[in-house]
């Protein structure tokens, strides 16, 4: 892998991120409606719904609030919401984290329970693990995640008593309490990947374990966990990094509903919130930041691909 | 903004006979409502856990219409006046008045009356506040309502006196709420970012912290006037917009206090332990169906009669509200004595007959019926029912509905603007007086008239009710206006309904529901047994 590999990757965020600012704008704007309507409800005139549209600078020529906005995201300012006059860059920062860690914490238990899971359903093919471990993927990726959620929300509620399940505390203030409350809605996001990473885990193990070197390892005598773990995992594993990889994108879409059940003021309700609200500046800066997380999340399992698997070249 | 109801002002009106007498104000109706039924008395102490159903979004009451805010600001801020627990307008900052004739209010301050930082609030901060509130450039929708302010002078530090261009009868009631006339301070406006997030006040509580889309937390003010109350030492109000998840919450003794808008939600509680539902009294909410009267069909007073005779009323709040719902129009039966609440014979075309629709569709041209769209925000579930009864009921006479979905910021700016095509349906809420209730979205020079309509016998009503200074006279105006906009059927209105349910836990006393869906005035009086 060399470094122009990377330098062309990285070269590339820019074309995408005008890209995806332009499209982001038009669809924000294409929305009907106003914060000027949202803000001042029935009883405002147009006069008053105009007089706050001229505060907040909404009044202007879409192309033109686009010039602006684009040339102070240059300047490394991504805006102020209209709705409560925060700085877009901080309201974005306080709630990443809460995402961050729902997404951090779904994905290591999905991976930490998904690779075991599917290579044990892989060597006890037609065993009763593997039945178990292929119903209970089918099962988790069948389920709804604002359906698994709110069930757990309920039960726990009804034969948990006193369990906090729902809302945020940071990890500063009570790390043990922010790792219990979260614990629930990070197995809720886990559950649907979790199913995928074992299904991917074992049919590579399977077409690996196929494979004839495998045989030729078995029969020159090769212990089985060596032929297991070291041959066939890493083998295994290529395809599997990719099927993960992409998971995270849809970790992080899902992390929007699953916010919303558990009451969680993570990015995602941050979204839902601010196009209710036609909170355009804020909507726009979390479309660039998330756009350049998945972005950059992409770009790092492109290398980590040919770390694994030296011979894909650096096309 | 939407959504929500209200509370009675049998108190202001006779309160507001001009006459040269000092009326003093009651300052401390104290807990006229218990929640609990216990024999402890009140005590001080714990921090009250409550799951509120939106973020406030900010916090600037002047301009901020949404009731999730209002549940902030009613509790930071106080106003010359106030309502208080059993519905009564009370004394705030303001001790006292005189109203020694129509246009004319002299409000004294309460002694000592201080904003949470310790500075005493003067006659100076009260101009400040109305001056702030009727600025064009602050664009607060509440500015009309004002404009009728002539001047305001304030001959000393405790005195306000206000000349009104005219007389004006729902003027006590608009100043009784602190997020319609909050008395702000002056230093805490001028910092950057406003008061958006940031808050300073008079009233019970003050603002500890802002987390936007996760939590309020507030503490009791150090500096209140009234140096009993409020017995909590803080609030928590979570933000937790899930129904099922807020009502969860409550049950496993998360929150001790949580409100939901559908009284089919607390029902799923059924008979769990340590938990009770309260019921508001009476109706302040409304279902409002408007129609686009600019153009046809609905420009015909023929069409929109079928369809007021077409809708089964009595059926729609069976199904949709079990049964927990009236026939009513804009003022509904809870604002007492001026709302409508009775048999659907008492108001013009609205006793379901599908048979003299048909009548009436014929005579207008659509014998072999019509197609017409229902405009409706899926965001609320009721709506969205209500609308799909509506399009089965309809369908009888030979109204063929599409029902069509948009999202809530849509649905309101077409309902305000009337610029849907058909009919839009939106709930709507509480407001502190029938004034606010029917003269905007009614009277014909209205910028915002609700299907633009124009009907000069409304117009005499609504002044009617603006000027008129007894009680009995305002009511007979505002049930007279109900009655035309029934027959005219400019409006209609499948059903009123109560603001909320509130689900509190057993350790939650002297809290009380009240029929605007707010909660301020019950929070002064709420305490804890046995702090969480």
């Amino acid at each position: 892998m060399s470094a122009s590999f990377v330098a062309k990757r990285i070269g590339m965020l820019v074309p995408t991120w005008l890209g995806i600012s332009i499209i982001a704008f038009s669809l924000i704007h294409l929305i009907p409606g106003d914060p000027a309507t949202v803000i001042l409800g029935i009883k405002a005139t147009p006069d008053q719904r105009q007089a706050l549209l001229h505060q907040l600078g909404l009044d202007q020529p879409l192309p033109h609030q686009f010039v602006t906005w684009l040339g102070n995201v240059l300047h490394g300012d991504l805006g102020t919401s209209v709705i409560n006059g925060t700085s877009v860059t901080s309201t974005i920062w306080d709630r990443a984290a809460p995402s961050f860690e729902l997404v951090v914490f779904a994905f290591v238990l999905a991976v930490v329970f998904g690779i075991p899971l599917g290579i044990v359903s892989a060597t006890r093919n037609g065993k009763l693990a593997e039945l178990f471990a292929s119903s209970g993927s089918l099962l988790g990726m069948s389920i709804p995640t604002f359906v698994l959620g709110s069930l757990l929300i309920v039960l726990g509620s009804r034969w948990l008593g006193g369990i906090d399940m729902v809302g945020y505390v940071p990890m500063g203030e009570d790390p043990v309490r922010n790792l219990t409350m979260m614990f629930w809605p990070a197995l809720t996001l886990a559950l649907s990947v979790l199913a995928i990473v074992v299904r991917y885990t074992r049919t590579s193990m399977l077409s690996t374990l196929s494979q004839d070197y495998i045989t030729t390892a078995r029969a020159m005598g090769v212990p089985h966990r060596t032929v297991i773990y070291r041959n066939g995992l890493r083998n295994a594993l290529v395809p599997v990094i990719g099927a993960v990889g992409a998971q995270l994108a849809y970790l992080v879409g899902g992390a929007v509903i699953v916010e919303s059940v558990f009451a969680i003021p993570g990015i995602g309700t941050l979204t839902l919130d601010s196009i209710d609200q036609r909170d355009y500046p804020v909507l726009q800066g979390v479309v660039l930041i998330v756009a350049t997380g998945v972005i950059v999340v992409n770009i790092l399992i492109d290398i980590l691909y040919r770390v694994v698997d030296p011979r894909m070249g650096d096309a | 903004m939407m959504r929500r109801s209200r509370t009675s002002w049998r108190g202001v009106a006779t309160a507001a006979a001009v006459g040269s007498t000092v009326v003093a104000l009651a300052a401390c109706g104290s807990g006229t409502g218990s929640g609990g039924t216990t024999n402890q008395k009140p005590h001080r102490g714990g921090t009250l856990q409550v799951a509120t159903d939106a973020d406030p979004g900010s916090l600037d009451p002047n301009i901020n219409t949404a009731y999730a805010s209002w549940y902030v600001t009613e509790l930071i801020y106080g106003s010359l006046l106030r309502q208080d627990q059993s519905g009564k307008i009370v004394g705030d900052v303001a001790q006292s008045y005189t109203h020694p004739d129509a246009r004319t209010y002299t409000f004294k301050l309460r002694p000592g009356v201080k904003f949470s930082d310790g500075r005493t609030a003067t006659s100076a901060d009260v101009k400040y506040s109305f001056d702030r509130l009727t600025d064009k450039a602050t664009a607060s929708p509440w500015s009309g309502i004002f404009e009728v302010i002539k001047s305001i002078d304030t001959p000393d530090a405790s005195t306000v006196t206000f000349h009104l261009k005219r007389s004006f009868a729902p003027f006590l009631s608009y100043i009784a709420y602190p997020f319609y006339t909050p008395i702000l301070d002056k230093q805490t406006v001028e910092k950057p970012g406003g008061l958006k997030n940031a808050a300073m006040g008079t009233g019970p509580f003050e603002l500890v912290s802002y987390q936007p889309g996760n939590q309020v937390t507030l503490k009791r003010n150090p500096n209140y006037y009234d140096k009993q109350r409020p017995y909590l030492d803080g609030i928590r109000m979570r933000v937790i917009t899930n129904d099922s998840t807020r009502l969860a919450a409550v049950r496993s003794g998360q929150v001790q206090l949580a409100w939901f808008h559908d009284p089919r939600t607390p029902k799923l509680l059924g008979a769990a332990a340590n938990v009770k539902v309260l019921e508001a009294a009476d109706d302040r909410n409304e279902e409002g169906l408007a129609f686009n009267q600019t153009k046809a069909p609905f420009n015909n007073v023929d069409v929109r009669r079928a369809i007021s005779e077409g809708i089964d009323r009595n059926a729609i709040i069976k199904l949709v509200l079990d049964g927990k719902g009236n026939i009513g129009s804009k003022i509904p039966g809870g604002a007492k004595p001026y709302g409508y609440s009775g048999p659907a014979s008492g108001l013009p075309y609205n006793t379901y007959n599908p048979a003299d629709a048909k009548k009436l569709l014929a005579k207008a041209g659509y014998g072999s019926g019509l197609t017409v769209s229902l405009n409706v925000a899926p965001l609320y579930p009721r709506d969205l029912q209500t609308a799909e009864i509506m399009r089965d009921q309809l369908g009888k006479i030979g109204v063929h509905v599409n029902i069509v979905q948009k999202d809530w910021t849509t649905t309101l700016g077409s309902f305000v603007k009337t610029s849907y095509d058909g009919m839009s349906m939106v709930g709507l809420v509480w407001q502190p007086d029938p004034d606010a209730d029917a003269h905007d979205l009614w009277d014909s020079k209205s910028p915002i008239n609700i299907g633009h309509f124009k009907d000069a016998q409304i117009d005499r009503l609504l002044e009617d009710g603006r000027v008129a200074q007894t009680t009995a006279d305002r009511a007979k105006a505002y049930m007279a206006a109900q009655k035309r906009v029934a027959d005219m059927a400019y409006m209609l209105f499948p059903y009123t309904s109560k603001a909320e349910d509130q689900v509190v836990r057993d350790s939650v006393q002297g809290f009380t529901a009240t029929d605007s869906g707010l909660h301020g005035a019950a929070l002064l009086n709420t305490w804890l047994t046995g702090a969480r």
